[in-house]
């Protein structure tokens, strides 16, 4: 055996520790001292916006936030964006959670991370509402869109629906001119995409954590707009000219996939030399 | 803001460092952490699910709705394993998948007709001329590859190899999608560490 | 004997068809009054009976471990011992100050989460590792994956890509708007027609995956 082989072979059986370790202080060193990559905004979060933007003050949304506490890295700072985005413009809101029973302390972090200066101006059960968690998955979306009334008798607080006057005269999809949908699992997709985008065929928003968009859904008439995860969290600070969380985070996504593609490239470059020299040898 | 705050951070910090332990490897500072999630995280899934019980059943019967006293018979069958009629705990999970399938399949059909016409006739895509053409041919060449009806050679065999191509492609990108899904989580995670740490606060 | 087949299999297999029919025929057949008045019943009692799925996972997690303190296996009782304290903790604090109390989310948000979130973002680090042993351009195919996931990276994901070249972000989105969005349709095709097929199948009564429980 050459020495060549030797590293090469050394190469390919580095162990995995240290790879993730690696991975891990470059991912952390950005977080300490941010570098401040420029990001160039894609076309499908001013589509997101530009839609918000195009509906007039009291526009009903309705919301199912689906985001896992455990996810609330990724998927809160876009959550919020929007909300902050919505919340300038007056809409009214109405919040539940189905799928995720971590969904209510999700709702109230995003909620209380949107800045004062346009939450001071909501008072709840008149401007917005948030109605819990309900178990059933795809019946409870079913239900949510054919009668709210039906699926809920109280709100988060115990305050019966029919004494929210918000309420009064919403409750069910012909009164919900925009439905947001904030998950941060892959699963319950498919069910979204049969209830609200299939058979009601709502203005659909969708906030997922996956930065490649589903374009098929989008062309397909399926979704109105989707928010990509971090990416588009970050994208959409700078739409709104309020740098937040993601566009600090945006630098350590970077560092971990130049580690990542350069890895890969070495891990070829190393296979094909080891290849070559067992051929040689 | 409760007085035990402080703790709880540099708990959840310890929290975090034990988990990132297993990197390294199996130890007890990883089981410590993995059984502390076990426990919060079923007391909490335990708390919502009584709540949307109550929220869900109890107003139905208060205001008349008498048909809701079947539904909590069914959901009190699932545990009739404790009381050595476990064949009882078929009729919830019938009802659950009678009900599930049924929706399954009235809304699934109309999803992918849909995507099939978004890709021909795309709605909000400039309809430039090669990436339409692309596009279309992706998806017969894509489709090619699962027919199985037929044997791949010849023509067909050639569509199902170039299609090979196309299907890779997309699960290289579906591949980055994942990885980007999990890191962003870790980096969300990672970030909070970093801000207590330094002070900057959570 | 009879009566307990029926009791056993075939009624909850009736039940299976009869509500999955129903939803089905009240999206196709408007008007029908046995549809459209019991699609709203069969709805609202899924949402109950799903709620009383996880008291039932939880008493079956509870009862396991119970087992193992009992037993006191070796190197995991006392960790089942605190997992139990824990759900005592949570119950105990969600029944008095409510699940909006402000300790009930303080103990989520800092003792569940960061656990979750590192556990979810470990595999992100475990997919870096294997991709480093496993993406090697050994076949054609093989190359194609991997210049895929350079350019969706470079282009789509990373801002990093476009700093390196401006054109990584148009060149990424034009595949992924026409090739990646025609391939995701041809795999949602695929998935979707088997999960309609076998959800037909389960209705009529040809899969019972789902009833395989002890008579």
């Amino acid at each position: 055996m050459t020495e060549s082989d030797g590293i090469w072979s050394k190469i390919l059986n580095l162990d995995r520790r240290i790879i993730t370790i690696v991975a891990v202080l470059l991912i952390v060193w950005p977080l300490v001292k941010p570098i401040g990559l420029p990001i160039v905004v894609n076309k499908y979060t001013y589509q997101v916006h530009d839609l918000i933007d195009s509906y007039p003050e009291d526009t009903v949304v309705f919301i199912d936030n689906a985001i896992g506490l455990g996810y609330f890295g990724a998927m809160g700072p876009a959550f919020i964006d929007v909300l902050t985005h919505m919340t300038s413009k007056n809409f009214k809101i109405v919040c539940f959670s189905g799928l995720t029973p971590e969904g209510p302390i999700t709702f109230w972090k995003c909620w209380n991370a949107v800045p004062k200066e346009l939450t001071d101006n909501y008072e709840y059960g008149i401007d917005y509402v948030y109605l819990g968690f309900m178990t059933g998955g795809e019946s409870t979306m079913i239900k949510a869109a054919e009668n709210l009334h039906d699926l809920f008798t109280y709100d988060y607080y115990g305050t019966p629906l029919k004494d929210i006057p918000l309420l009064e005269n919403i409750g069910n999809y012909e009164d919900y001119d925009i439905v947001l949908y904030c998950t941060s699992s892959e699963d319950y997709r498919g069910m979204m995409y049969r209830i609200w985008g299939e058979t009601f065929k709502t203005n659909l928003i969708l906030l997922a954590q996956r930065a490649v968009v589903p374009v098929n859904m989008i062309d397909a008439g399926l979704i109105k707009g989707y928010v990509r995860g971090l990416r588009g969290a970050a994208e959409y600070e700078l739409i709104l000219k309020r740098p937040g969380a993601a566009i600090a985070q945006l630098d350590a996504v970077s560092m971990f996939f130049i580690w990542m593609l350069g890895i890969v490239a070495i891990g070829n470059i190393a296979f094909f030399m080891r290849k070559r020299e067992a051929k040689a040898g | 803001m409760t007085q035990f705050l402080p703790y709880l951070q540099a708990i959840s910090a310890v929290l975090t460092i034990g988990t990132l332990s297993f990197l390294y490897g199996e130890n007890p500072y990883y089981r410590w952490a993995e059984y502390t999630v076990i426990g919060i995280a079923t007391g909490n899934w335990l708390m919502m699910a009584i709540n949307a019980i109550q929220n869900a059943a109890l107003g139905s019967l208060l205001a008349g709705e008498y048909h809701v006293i079947i539904a909590l018979i069914l959901g009190v069958l699932y545990f009739s394993r404790f009381w050595g009629m476990p064949w009882l705990y078929r009729y919830p999970i019938a009802t659950l998948t009678g009900i599930g399938l049924g929706l399954m399949i009235r809304g699934q059909p109309g999803v992918v007709i849909k995507n099939i016409v978004g890709v021909m006739w795309p709605m909000t895509a400039d309809v430039s001329g090669i990436g339409a053409v692309l596009g279309a041919l992706s998806l017969i060449l894509g489709l090619s590859y699962f027919t199985y009806t037929k044997e791949h050679k010849g023509f067909i065999g050639g569509m199902a190899k170039t299609g090979r191509y196309f299907i890779m492609a997309f699960i290289g990108q579906r591949f980055v999608g994942e990885v980007s899904v999990y890191i962003t989580v870790l980096i969300g995670r990672l970030s909070e560490l970093v801000n207590y740490l330094l002070g900057r606060g959570i | 004997m009879a009566t307990r087949i029926h009791l056993r299999r075939t009624l909850p297999l009736l039940i299976t068809l009869i509500a999955g029919v129903l939803i089905i025929l009240d999206f196709f057949v408007s008007g029908l009054p046995v549809s459209s008045q019991s699609v709203p019943i069969l709805s609202k009692w899924a949402t109950i009976i799903w709620g009383f799925a996880m008291p039932y996972s939880v008493l079956t997690l509870v009862i396991d471990h119970l087992k193992i303190i009992k037993k006191q296996t070796p190197g995991r009782w006392y960790y089942s011992i605190w997992m139990l304290v824990l759900i005592a903790l949570m119950l105990y604090q969600g029944f008095t100050e409510g699940t909006g109390g402000d300790l009930y989310t303080e103990l989520f948000t800092y003792m569940a989460a960061p656990v979750l979130s590192t556990v979810s973002g470990m595999l992100g680090l475990y997919a870096l590792a294997a991709s480093f042993r496993v993406w090697h351009a050994r076949t054609p195919e093989a190359l194609t994956m991997i210049i895929a996931g350079y350019l969706v990276v470079l282009g789509i994901i990373a801002p990093i890509g476009e700093i390196i070249w401006p054109g990584f972000g148009p060149l990424a989105n034009f595949f992924n708007d026409y090739v990646f969005k025609a391939e995701r349709t041809v795999f949602y095709i695929g998935t979707s027609v088997s999960a309609i097929l076998l959800g037909i199948r389960t209705l009529l009564g040809y899969e019972t995956y789902y009833m395989r429980v002890e008579d």
